[in-house]
């Protein structure tokens, strides 16, 4: 029996794990070995002061969202038919996401194909979409009763420079309409009335728009057949399911898209630069409705007004995230996160992903068949004006992922970065 | 007779399992990866591993065969800590214990003086110690895991379990005597 012997006992014996030994082996040992007792009244005193070592805590929070994050998967293996994005998710994503941003396991070397030209439209991608006013106003035009109408606006920060917004009118007899302007000085722009799915007055005479309209088209799936003359142009027909409701896109020969339904219509392009999807040039000014007068939507002027409370905002205006580890080759340029959602910029030479988590896109998407990321259904989303984004779950979070990618090469980004192993 | 060993979690247990572990599965990573937000994550992701593997769990029987919730959850966090380095490339860091250098309340200000010495030695001389015996002390000290579920958790016999716990104490002791 020798002294470390004795005290790997000593030791066990304070954790009642002593087994095998006779007690009794210990206390001789100790009656006659003063360095031994010394040991033992050393350990009594490291007992004593171990009690005062701080403990480690995890965020309070932490267990429960676990088990939310557990009640996820539950629902997520439950067999179902076609996702459908809600818009409640917005809320319950901020909620969920704040202090959530993943770490992207993975390398990435799909991007090195994918090189965005010096400058090309990188700057939008700072900023997060994200403002949304909604208002409604009573107007008496001339003051004459039987020419009152209601407005209700929804004012749409959509990038920069550029404000989009939709205008649901009712006149004095109930009678009731869409409108949709994108500022002027923007881009081009449309006016329909909701209930006949056609041109008003001043359509865009797209003789002048000048580049031809990017592989977006693709994204429409199969051409329907041909569609109506807009304007002078012949059009073919596309049948797309916009937020759960079956619309018709119509595209000119020029490669110009228009996207019809119920109660909107929607005329844009898009542009390739070297295979890349980039934001959307500037065309001509196109005035169907009077200029809108920017200071108009600042100030609620004595009606109704709601704002939702959402901001413009550059990414690295919101409070600040803790580091994320980047994907090889890449560097964290930016990271914020508020109340409302989150934003994760990546970049590698020019190359800049934009990673957003519950940050509305004010964009009209396009709701394409989902795809899978990780097994896992996910939604790609190609806004008219902007940059394609795909949104799919990961640990638990609602990701959306927005890069100048193609939506195929987007759901590969996203497998890449979150996935590798599946 | 012995018991049969308990097989299993259901759903409604499995919730208070994550409500009382938390803490400690939160600290064995911690001390692994030395990065709290990673360390949520991957506080999150042995749960979720646990929950999809409950079935598989074994509880231990009256033979002590089979293995106690804690030190189950412990080897998958090992195990997420390990998957989450092959990830990154990288080994995990080394075992760390929270800075605090605040002197203990209450009692006398000389005995708490005498303390929070003793503390900072003890601090200093956990920092010291092998990485596997500081990580045996700890689970054992900190998080009350049996010697069966420290080994469970680090993969290693019993009897190394015993011999690093004592080794670890003898110098912790010594250094808290300065």
């Amino acid at each position: 029996m020798t002294h470390q012997q004795v005290r790997e006992w000593l030791s066990a014996q304070r954790d009642g794990e002593l087994h095998g030994v006779d007690d009794a082996i210990v206390r001789d040992h100790l009656r006659t070995c003063a360095a031994c007792r010394d040991h033992q009244l050393a350990l009594d005193r490291l007992s004593a002061v171990l009690g005062a070592l701080p403990r480690v805590e995890p965020p309070a929070a932490l267990a429960e969202r676990t088990l939310a994050r557990i009640a996820g998967e539950k629902r997520a293996r439950r067999p179902r038919g076609r996702v459908v994005l809600p818009v409640a998710f917005v809320a319950v994503a901020a909620a969920v996401m704040v202090g959530l941003l993943p770490t992207p396991p993975a390398p990435l070397d799909i991007v090195s194909r994918a090189t965005l030209p010096a400058g090309a439209a990188a700057a939008p991608l700072t900023d997060v979409r994200s403002l949304y006013v909604e208002r409604v106003v009573v107007e008496t035009p001339d003051g004459d009763p039987a020419r009152r109408r209601t407005v209700a606006e929804r004012v749409w920060w959509a990038a920069p420079d550029r404000l989009r917004i939709e205008r649901d009118v009712t006149d004095a007899t109930g009678r009731r309409s869409t409108e949709l302007v994108v500022r002027a000085g923007d881009h081009g722009l449309d006016v329909v009335d909701g209930r006949r799915t056609s041109y008003r007055a001043g359509a865009p005479d797209l003789a002048h728009l000048p580049e031809p309209l990017s592989t977006t088209i693709g994204f429409l799936g199969r051409p329907q057949g041909p569609g109506p003359t807009v304007a002078g142009r012949p059009t073919t027909r596309y049948e797309v399911v916009l937020a759960g409701v079956r619309r018709v896109a119509l595209v000119d020969a020029a490669r110009y898209i228009a996207l019809g339904g119920d109660d909107r219509l929607i005329l844009g392009k898009q542009q390739l630069v070297d295979g890349i999807l980039v934001a959307t040039r500037t065309v001509r000014r196109v005035d169907v409705n009077p200029p809108v007068d920017p200071a108009r939507f600042a100030v609620p002027v004595g009606r109704e007004s709601v704002d939702r409370g959402f901001r413009e905002r550059p990414v690295d205006s919101l409070p600040a995230v803790r580091p994320v580890a980047a994907p090889r080759g890449f560097r964290v340029a930016r990271s914020g996160a508020d109340a409302t959602g989150s934003a994760l910029l990546y970049q590698r030479g020019a190359f800049p992903i934009l990673v957003t988590s519950a940050v509305p896109d004010t964009q009209e998407p396009l709701e394409l068949e989902t795809v899978t990321v990780g097994s896992r259904p996910a939604f790609v989303r190609v806004p008219l004006y902007g940059y394609p984004s795909i949104s799919f779950s990961y640990r638990g979070a609602q990701i959306t992922l927005t890069a100048p990618l193609p939506a195929n090469q987007l759901a590969q980004l996203a497998q890449r970065m979150y996935y590798p192993a599946e | 007779m012995p018991r049969s060993a308990q097989r299993g979690v259901d759903d409604d247990a499995f919730g208070d399992v994550v409500r009382r572990e938390t803490t400690v599965v939160f600290g064995f990573i911690l001390r692994r990866v030395g990065d709290r937000s990673l360390t949520e994550d991957l506080t999150q992701e042995t749960f979720l591993r646990a929950w999809r593997a409950r079935r598989q769990f074994r509880g231990e029987d009256t033979q002590g065969e089979g293995s106690s919730m804690r030190g189950w959850l412990c080897s998958i966090a090992a195990n997420v800590v390990r998957d989450h380095a092959r990830r990154e490339r990288r080994r995990p860091t080394e075992v760390r214990e929270p800075e605090h250098g605040d002197i203990p309340v209450g009692g006398d200000l000389g005995d708490r003086v005498v303390q929070a010495e003793a503390l900072d030695r003890l601090r200093e001389a956990l920092t010291a110690l092998p990485v596997r015996q500081r990580e045996m002390f700890l689970l054992r000290e900190r998080d009350g895991l049996t010697y069966k579920e420290i080994a469970a958790a680090l993969e290693c016999p019993i009897g190394t379990v015993m011999s690093g716990l004592a080794r670890a104490r003898e110098r912790l002791a010594a250094a808290v005597l300065g």
